[in-house]
């Protein structure tokens, strides 16, 4: 497939780039993706529960990575959980770590400082607004994430295939498009409206390197093409599948209930309930609407591998 | 410009369907389409006023495009138009060879449109109802993404996800509706595997189009975040952002029923917004991509660039 402006700004050889999703994107995924020729990217909290615990678990997860793979890989960092506490961050930077995606808050807070200290900077933004600011507070490419998403949503609620071409028109870095992408055809797809690479977090999470439950990565097998809804349009929207947990969110939020009450259903340990304890009915199991197009665990690489080998074939269809 | 199983299904050059929006989608409109080589579609209500004879006002809609063209053209119905069975006899009796049916059963019509030699697309929003339609005998289905304007399905499946689902499930061929305005979007939905597009809101801000010209203006107007959806109770519905839509939200998020939310919407509200200009009253159906749209040209012309924009995009990916 084509070399984008991405590859050469990562140093990756194909412009794939595994989500750093909360909780489950860890070290043996990141490697795997990364010795495939993408981007692989370690959460901090990577398979712990106990966010005391972070500092060391980051260190330990970015070392293991490093024992995995001579290849580039990278850090995500919410802003929602490390704010402007850059402990976590400089840990990364002692350990060498040469990219950073940062998401769910402002690009002004850490972007200079990471610069600075040599690391690429990929912001991930929902809106062209967002998207002219991260521009102007100088990070390195931005990643667009559409509605389709898993996991946290912007209200504004815009779609990669309306998102894209629009962001590729208001700011001149790379664009790396995220949310509703799992195949060759896709990536072929948001190429075409503008984007240099593409980011996934579910089609990553049903591979044999993911330390996600095995029951979330059977249920993302499973699922069809309505099996995922979006909630908590009052607070944070969030993408999920379909389960217990959210027909109760919606009925509510459906009969007018107050944020207050949707808040005190949807406690914090939901994600991990679901994504490390297996709890697909009552736990909260983020998931991209792209899940009903993935249909078997795979190896991380293999994800890549074939993407890369549909890419020519689409585009000379085309 | 490549050519589809769509071309040869409908007789025309390029796949391109110009959608057949209520109220708006008239005469001048379609022939324009169809004479720049894609495929224009009559709306039974385009351009009537509120209280005149539906059956009398396509009959001369027809007449009309007939008149400006000699290409093939096409009518929309929403299946549960009360006089059907006399908007379908006009269509035999005016030689119509294509119809495009929407917002329910495919059961209803096809074969008896079929029987008398007319082509048969429907529109469908998830893979369950792509499946179906095809049972029934259609030609093709026009999968239509959350991007689109006006109604919307309930499963809220954008064009990125929903295109490729509903190609790998069905043999007909598919047209992706939503979100498509231009050529990248035009080859992003070749690349997820449809064989042609159906666009609506482009059409709109078109110099033929007897939409209102404030609201062609707002279309123009319009930035990323200019759409919403409302009314997911009675059943969601994509309009530009305006008084209308924040009194729907606000009812409900505080929680009114459908039967509410109806008495306060009413009959022809979009009507009022569409065509008579009152573009804060009424509502005003627009597709997500509104905000890639920034100038009222001849529709002929929004055909042509996608047809000249294509071989450079796809060259772009090689």
């Amino acid at each position: 497939m084509k070399k984008t402006r991405v590859c050469e700004l990562l140093g990756i050889e194909y412009p794939i780039i595994q989500g750093g999703m909360s909780l489950i994107a860890n070290a043996e995924l990141a490697a795997a993706v990364s010795n495939a020729g993408g981007l692989g990217i370690v959460s901090p909290n990577a398979g712990e529960l106990d966010w005391g615990k972070v500092a060391d678990n980051l260190r330990s997860q970015i070392r293991k990575a490093k024992s995995l793979t001579d290849k580039p890989f990278g850090v995500n960092f919410s802003i929602q959980l490390v704010g402007e506490d850059r402990s976590l961050i400089d840990i990364a930077i002692e350990e060498g770590v040469r990219v950073v995606t940062i998401g769910a808050g402002s690009p002004a807070l850490h972007t200079g400082y990471l610069k600075e200290r040599g690391v690429r900077v990929l912001h991930v933004v929902a809106s062209v607004r967002h998207a002219k600011g991260a521009e102007k507070n100088g990070v390195d490419a931005v990643i667009a994430e559409g509605y389709e998403s898993g996991g946290l949503n912007s209200p504004d609620e815009l779609t990669t295939f309306v998102l894209i071409p629009q962001v590729v028109d208001a700011v001149s870095i790379p664009v790396i498009a995220a949310g509703g992408i799992a195949d060759a055809r896709s990536l072929v797809a948001v190429l075409a409206l503008g984007a240099e690479g593409v980011q996934m977090g579910t089609r990553f999470i049903a591979t044999r390197e993911c330390i996600a439950n095995e029951s979330y990565k059977e249920a993302i097998v499973a699922a069809t093409d309505t099996s995922t809804v979006i909630m908590g349009r009052r607070l944070i929207p969030t993408r999920s599948l379909k389960n217990e947990l959210t027909n109760e969110v919606l009925e509510k939020e459906s009969a007018g209930a107050p944020p207050q009450d949707l808040m005190s259903i949807l406690s914090p340990g939901l994600t991990a309930q679901a994504a490390l304890q297996g709890d697909m009915v009552h736990g909260q199991a983020l998931a991209g609407a792209v899940a009903g197009m993935i249909t078997e665990i795979v190896g991380a690489g293999d994800v890549v591998r074939s993407m890369v080998e549909g890419y020519d074939r689409i585009v000379a269809g085309l | 410009m490549i050519r589809t199983r769509i071309c040869d299904l409908l007789g025309i050059e390029y796949p391109i369907i110009q959608g057949g929006m209520t109220w708006i989608a008239n005469a001048e409109l379609a022939a324009a389409v169809s004479e720049a080589g894609g495929l224009g579609l009559i709306s039974p209500n385009a351009a009537m006023r509120l209280n005149d004879d539906v059956v009398q006002n396509l009959r001369s809609q027809i007449r009309k495009a007939k008149s400006l063209t000699d290409k093939p053209f096409g009518v929309n119905f929403p299946v549960q138009i009360p006089e059907m069975k006399e908007l379908i006899d006009v269509v035999f009796e005016e030689g119509v060879k294509v119809v495009t049916t929407s917002a329910g059963n495919p059961g209803l019509h096809t074969s008896h449109l079929k029987e008398g030699g007319v082509k048969v697309l429907h529109v469908v929003a998830s893979v369950r109802h792509a499946v179906g339609a095809q049972r029934h005998g259609v030609d093709a289905v026009i999968a239509e993404g959350y991007e689109a304007g006006g109604h919307n399905g309930f499963d809220e499946l954008p064009t990125l996800v929903l295109i490729p689902q509903v190609v790998s499930s069905v043999s007909i061929p598919v047209v992706a509706a939503g979100g498509i305005a231009d050529a990248r979007g035009f080859v992003a939905a070749l690349a997820l595997g449809a064989e042609g597009v159906q666009m609506g809101t482009a059409f709109v801000a078109t110099h033929e189009c007897v939409a209102h010209q404030s609201f062609k203006e707002m279309i123009v107007n319009a930035t990323d975040t200019g759409t919403m959806i409302t009314g997911r109770k009675l059943g969601p519905t994509r309009g530009l952002k305006n008084e209308f839509t924040a009194k729907v939200l606000e009812m409900d998020q505080s929680g009114a029923s459908a039967e509410e939310l109806q008495a306060f919407i009413g009959m022809a509200r979009s009507r009022m917004g569409q065509v008579e200009g009152k573009v804060q009253e009424g509502e005003v159906y627009c597709g997500a991509i509104a905000g890639m749209i920034n100038e009222i040209v001849g529709a002929g012309d929004v055909v042509r660039r996608i047809v000249e924009g294509y071989n450079r995009i796809v060259a772009s990916l090689k």
